[in-house]
């Protein structure tokens, strides 16, 4: 999910402690920030310190002038056949290409495991916010193909774009039945998003705030653990007594809007209804079902007929998006 | 794609790439790709420079010269709207006593007017702020000279009101207020304050578990009149043993109707003031008044000349009789070697002994002015803490009563009896389960023992080398050495 | 009578707030602070304005603005890449020559906001906002601690993408986040200053804060338009946006969420809400964030006024808020009511001189070097903030300046700047501002 749905889960969270509402009413924010803060701290974690001490083998740094895509697989085979070799986990990482201040020259990666091997191909300019540029697609480019010297395991998605800021890592480890696991941004989700870490946050916490703020901690950093549970990637849910990331639920990617918003606005509503039950002496008077009729189901509902209104026998643009980024059947002719 | 192609990138100057490799660099000052320096125009590079300074130096100045500068004093007749949020000092007389808003205990609020001449502004104080000027006597009174500083709040209203933020940015100097002679307090003085002096000729404490309030009866020759206060004020009176028939006092009172009838309000326990007696200096009164040695006597010592001194004695409960008519105080009689004394207390005392509630056979200790009523001499107490129980005899476990003695006096043959000693306390020594002072008086000396699960850790807190005690305990022999060991807290008392 | 006074205060209301728009670098604020004074000075000499004249004409001045400020700030200035490290949406369609359409859009955002406030937050307000502002009122001040946090914490490095793992990649991604952190503790710290000692002449205090907003962000966008590189290119004028309901009703929907929500919390600017919006929306598509941010503007601006009007509510938010309420207090449903229909007068006038203001705006950037435009505005800021404020806010705005310019330059969140509000009000709100301000040596 998006750093706001973790930020305000936490939030929510703590909202759930009457004492946090309590010191709330008498002054003291504490244990709403400290919610709020390690709700979103395991992406903190990973996103603002961890990566930048992620040691890679191989960095694949594709010349802007000279868009090469067989330089790419070739680069990304050579890392699998180390990763066979050696026994060792070998780290590859991929660097965007960044041609302006808001645009960046895109490629995307895709994995074959059936004919066991990498194929890519140069996409179009992109800007920041991943719309492409129109006619920017360097289509005499071509795809670049390298056979990959043994089989592999995918545990993410089989195609991976490479457009904006920082470019994907991937872990590729021997499985040991001759085959080559792949693993997607193996820096991310590991070991800072346990709960263990959430109990040892949770632990120091109580040493300088007590128990109330112990528990608002770990509150919160769970929620963040448990939400990440739905997407693809799962987590490492009990380092370092498990050692590989737990796969998740598949129920949603990351950058969905439904389900942030409805994580966003659901939060929202029950913070509220929070504030409402633990103070004393509000004027007004109505029930969580009146509250969730009122502020979700009437609004959303309203907004979902007008849009299915405004919608009615227009064609799907978001697909069209999307599908322009698959390989499909254009990447086999 | 080249550059220059993307939609934008030719209106760009050639400094966003990278002059040895071609890389995009943007604003970067130094190439990501092959870490070459990127040169930026002169005009940026200066823009930057001035950005760090400004922000860094330039502030810092700023702020020197703010904190090096004086809140401005303003006049508030020249207050305007467009002065909404401004930070000013505004200098005057408090043309209104403060106006105090409690909830719980504390205060909540305070508003009180000030007038410098050219117009009048309320100036308030909220929650810590109100609360830290109760606590440092600064609640201003009409007549008072202050000069304060705070943050101007207008409205459309035209209601201009300055709200002060620290309690330290307000100085007040007293006003010298002249003594108003009682017959000149008339209905026209009703709303404004006065300062009133007299002699105390009657006090009526509230009944229990009623909202009634203390009224006291002044007399200053030229007429009488009431002073009414609440229990909370009471609490906070010093010296409270004063308050009694006969005390000269001074006030400083709201002038109100009640009921048609002219009321006098104290308002706060500071505006009472008693005046010229040596002991009212050195009372002790209420748990929040500086504590002021009274002379410890013994029961048969106290004679009819010490009328007015205050005393302690400590004694054994003879007999507890119950007010025998309305207005009627509590009696106790204490005795103590053979001696007896009447001590008196009205209700206001009895509903708060709680623990300390006399009953006949206990140990008190109770300290009370001396006085004679109806030929028979008195002790008289006017706040719970006066009376103090030192031990208490379960009836069950009636153990022999030696009554009080000298530590010399003490001997292997009285082992078993209940004495109360009086010494001061050795270097303490920790026994298993306990630990033991030696208590001395003269050359005699005696242990005592304290035991946890009698007199636990934090009763005993208190207890230094050096300090005297009166402890009421029973007399064993352990190894051949004599110990008083009390059963409870209460047995042990210090003297101080 | 009354309706033709409301009418004719409105236009001439948003007549005037042409003529401001127009400048880059000139807000509304500074206007209506002016007005207000004015309406002082009136009232100091006998002269009463009732309220069915000032009040349309506040009305109109804000909602002009909010939709026809657009212009300048999309059409009159060029990003330079190799001095900036962001390029804003409007300024993207300006540089692909679609500065005409993206103007557009924001005032179709724009126009849809006031039909969101009149419409929509209009009739049911009185209903359901004195609800929430009774749950909400005792936690407003942790609600805004827990968005500066969000804001804190947010923040993404802008470098450590390329080179090697170590202390050097760390570093380099933390340079643009030192220099945001740096941006709101800075900041922060003027606004304990300007709260508590603030050097502004105390006959102006009521506009303390304002050199301070003009130096953290109108001045740096002028000195950065001064010092740019970089070309207007040549502009298109288009017969159709192609927009259509369903990207209209999803910008409502972020630019209602965001701008509402700025506009009913206190010290959340627009700015605040439009980024949480944004990020609770997820909208990627490019005309629905750049309508959206319309519509956000709109309704922060012109809600936060609207609030005080509100019956059973009468909360102050925002600047224009403030300045009338030191003139005016409205009571009643028919102050309500007359400003819903102000506000709605002057959204649709505004909303059609769009069209025409910014096609003669285009034809002005293309015979005016748009350098020449921020010096002129620039000019008319200083002597703005000298008259207002004088020497004092001078300086305020200078030192305001170089804190504003440390995010445009250095990589970080023009947002930080905001600490100028959000941390002494938030500690105040709190009950330590005060003690904050002693440790500071302040008070």
């Amino acid at each position: 999910m998006k750093g706001i749905s973790h930020f305000i889960s936490g939030v929510a969270a703590a909202s759930f402690c009457p004492w946090a509402v309590q010191a709330a009413i008498d002054g003291n924010p504490l244990y709403f920030i400290l919610g709020g803060a390690c709700g979103l701290m395991p992406d903190t974690v990973d996103f603002k310190f961890y990566r930048f001490f992620y040691r890679h083998d191989v960095y694949v740094d594709p010349d802007p002038e000279n868009l090469d895509p067989q330089f790419i697989a070739d680069e990304i085979a050579r890392a699998v056949g180390m990763a066979q070799t050696s026994k060792k986990p070998i780290r590859i990482k991929l660097n965007t290409l960044r041609v302006g201040t808001d645009y960046w020259q895109q490629y995307v990666v895709k994995f074959d495991p059936k004919n066991q091997e990498v194929l890519v191909r140069f996409g179009p300019v992109v800007n920041t916010g991943q719309v492409p540029v129109p006619d920017s697609t360097p289509k005499e480019k071509g795809i670049g193909r390298a056979k990959l010297p043994c089989p592999i395991i995918q545990t993410y998605d089989a195609t991976t774009r490479v457009d904006i800021f920082d470019g994907p890592t991937f872990a590729m480890q021997a499985s040991g039945q001759g085959a080559v696991e792949l693993h997607f941004l193996p820096w991310h989700r590991n070991w800072s998003h346990s709960f263990t870490v959430g109990a040892v946050l949770a632990a120091i916490g109580w040493l300088i705030w007590g128990w109330q703020a112990a528990v608002v901690i770990f509150a919160g950093f769970s929620a963040h653990l448990l939400e990440d549970q739905l997407g693809l990637m799962g987590s490492n849910l009990f380092f370092p007594i498990t050692k590989k990331r737990f796969s998740g639920l598949h129920m949603m990617r990351s950058g969905d809007a439904i389900p942030n918003f409805g994580a966003v606005w659901t939060c929202c509503l029950l913070i509220f209804w929070n504030l409402y039950r633990f103070s004393p002496a509000i004027p007004y008077h109505f029930t969580f079902l009146r509250l969730v009729l009122y502020g979700g189901v009437i609004p959303m509902g309203a907004y979902g007929l007008v849009l299915w209104l405004l919608n009615r026998g227009q064609p799907d643009e978001k697909e069209s998006i999307e599908l322009s980024d698959e390989f499909g059947d254009s990447m086999t002719n | 794609m080249n550059q220059a192609s993307l939609p934008g990138q030719d209106s760009q100057p050639q400094d966003v790439t990278c002059v040895e490799c071609g890389h995009f660099v943007g604003a970067l000052t130094r190439c990501p790709k092959c870490g070459a320096p990127v040169h930026k125009r002169m005009s940026l590079r200066a823009l930057r420079y001035a950005a760090v300074l400004l922000a860094t130096v330039g502030l810092g100045l700023l702020y020197l010269m703010v904190t090096h500068r004086e809140i401005p004093l303003v006049k508030i007749g020249e207050l305007k709207p467009t002065m909404n949020f401004a930070y000013v000092r505004i200098a005057g007389t408090v043309s209104s006593d403060a106006r105090a808003f409690r909830e719980g205990g504390k205060i909540r609020s305070m508003r009180f007017m000030v007038d410098d001449g050219s117009g009048e502004i309320s100036v308030t104080a909220f929650r810590a702020q109100a609360q830290a000027l109760a606590d440092a006597d600064k609640i201003p009174n009409a007549g008072d000279r202050i000069e304060v500083a705070g943050s101007l709040s207008v409205t459309a209203d035209d209601d201009v009101v300055m709200r002060l933020q620290v309690p330290e940015q307000l100085t007040l100097t007293r006003a010298e207020a002249a003594v108003t002679p009682l017959e000149e307090i008339t209905g026209a003085m009703v709303g404004s304050s006065a300062v009133i002096e007299g002699t105390i000729t009657a006090v009526s404490a509230p009944k229990p578990q009623t909202k009634q309030p203390w009224v006291v009866k002044i007399s200053d020759g030229t007429a009488e009149k009431e002073i009414t206060f609440w229990d909370d004020i009471y609490a906070e009176i010093p010296d409270k043993v004063l308050l009694m028939k006969g005390t000269p006092v001074r006030a400083r009172v709201s002038v109100k109707t009640y009921r048609d009838q002219l009321q006098l309000s104290l308002g706060r326990a500071n505006d009472l003031e008693f005046l010229g007696t040596k002991q009212g200096a050195s009372m002790t009164a209420g748990p929040a008044a500086p504590t002021v040695k009274a002379a410890e006597a013994a029961i048969a010592d106290i004679t009819a000349e010490m009328a007015g001194q205050v005393v302690r004695v400590t004694g054994r409960v003879a007999e507890v009789n119950p007010p025998k008519e309305e207005k009627a105080p509590h009696e106790v009689i204490l005795e103590d070697g053979g001696s007896k004394i009447r001590v008196v207390y009205w209700d206001t005392v009895a509903s708060r002994l709680k623990g300390n509630k006399p009953m006949v056979g206990a140990l008190i200790s109770v300290r009370g002015m001396v006085g004679v009523y109806e030929g028979q001499l008195q002790l008289k107490v006017n706040h719970s803490d006066q009376i103090s129980l030192v031990d208490v005899l379960p009836e069950a476990k009636a153990k022999p009563v030696g009554g009080t003695a000298a530590i010399a006096d003490i001997k292997k043959s009285d082992e078993g009896k209940v004495f109360t000693l009086r010494g001061k306390l050795g270097e303490p020594k920790s026994v298993r389960g306990g630990v033991i002072y030696p208590l001395t008086e003269g050359k005699a000396s005696i242990s005592m023992v304290l035991w946890d699960r009698s007199v636990p850790g934090d009763a005993r807190d208190q207890l230094t080398s050096g300090c005297t005690v009166i402890v009421s305990g029973e007399i064993k022999v352990f190894k051949d050495v004599l110990e008083i060991v009390p059963a409870n807290p209460q047995a042990l008392q210090m003297v101080p | 009578m009354d309706a033709l006074m409301v009418l004719t205060a409105a236009l001439v209301g948003t007549a005037l707030s042409c003529l401001i728009s127009v400048l880059p670098a000139l807000h509304a604020y500074n206007i209506l602070g002016a007005l207000a004074v004015s309406v002082y000075w009136m009232e100091a000499h006998g002269i009463n304005l009732p309220p069915q004249i000032f009040l349309p004409l506040m009305a109109g001045v804000i909602v002009g603005w909010s939709m026809l400020n657009t212009i300048p700030s999309i059409l009159l200035g060029a990003p330079d890449e190799s001095a900036m490290f962001t390029v804003l949406p409007g300024q993207k369609y300006l540089m692909s020559g679609r500065g005409f359409e993206g103007t557009m859009i924001t005032g179709v955002g724009g126009l849809a906001g006031v039909f969101f406030l009149v419409f929509v937050v209009g009739p049911f307000a009185p209903r359901f906002l004195p609800v929430v502002q009774s749950v909400l009122r005792p936690h407003m001040h942790w609600i805004l601690w827990v968005i500066i946090t969000y804001i804190l914490m947010s923040e993404w490095p802008k470098g450590g993408n390329w080179g090697p793992a170590g202390l050097a990649k760390f570093l380099d991604a933390w340079r643009s986040l030192g220099a945001g952190l740096a941006t709101f503790f800075l900041s922060a710290f003027l606004g304990f200053i300007l709260l508590y000692r603030s050097p502004v002449a105390v006959e102006m205090a009521f506009q303390n804060i304002m050199p301070a907003f003009v130096g953290l962000f109108a001045v740096p966008w002028c000195l950065v338009n001064l010092i740019s590189a970089a070309r207007i290119p040549p502009q298109r004028m288009t017969d159709s946006l192609e927009i259509n309901g369903d990207l209209v009703l999803r910008s409502v929907g972020a630019g209602g969420l965001g701008g509402g929500f700025a506009a009913f919390f206190p010290v959340i600017t627009g700015g605040i809400g439009g980024l949480l919006a944004g990020h609770a929306t997820a909208q990627r598509n490019e005309k629905v964030f750049i309508m959206s941010q319309g519509v956000s503007k709109l309704v922060y601006y012109v809600g936060s006024f609207m609030l005080l009007f509100v019956p059973g509510l009468g909360l102050t938010r925002g600047g224009a808020a403030w300045m009338m309420k030191s003139v005016y207090v409205p009571r009643t449903s028919y102050d309500y009511f007359m400003i819903l229909a102000a506000i709605a007068i002057s959204g649709g006038v505004s909303f059609l001189l769009m069209g025409p203001l910014t096609r003669w705006t285009i034809r002005f950037i293309e015979k005016v070097n748009y350098r020449n435009a921020s010096s002129l505005a620039l000019g008319i800021i200083l002597v703005l903030v000298w008259l207002m404020t004088g020497w004092g806010g001078m300086a305020v705005m200078l030192i305001s300046t170089g804190i504003g310019l440390i995010p445009v330059l250095f990589g970080s969140r023009r947002l930080n700047c905001l600490g100028v509000l959000l941390l002494p009000i938030a500690c105040n709100m709190s009950g330590f501002g005060q003690q904050v301000a002693h440790w500071l040596g302040l008070i």
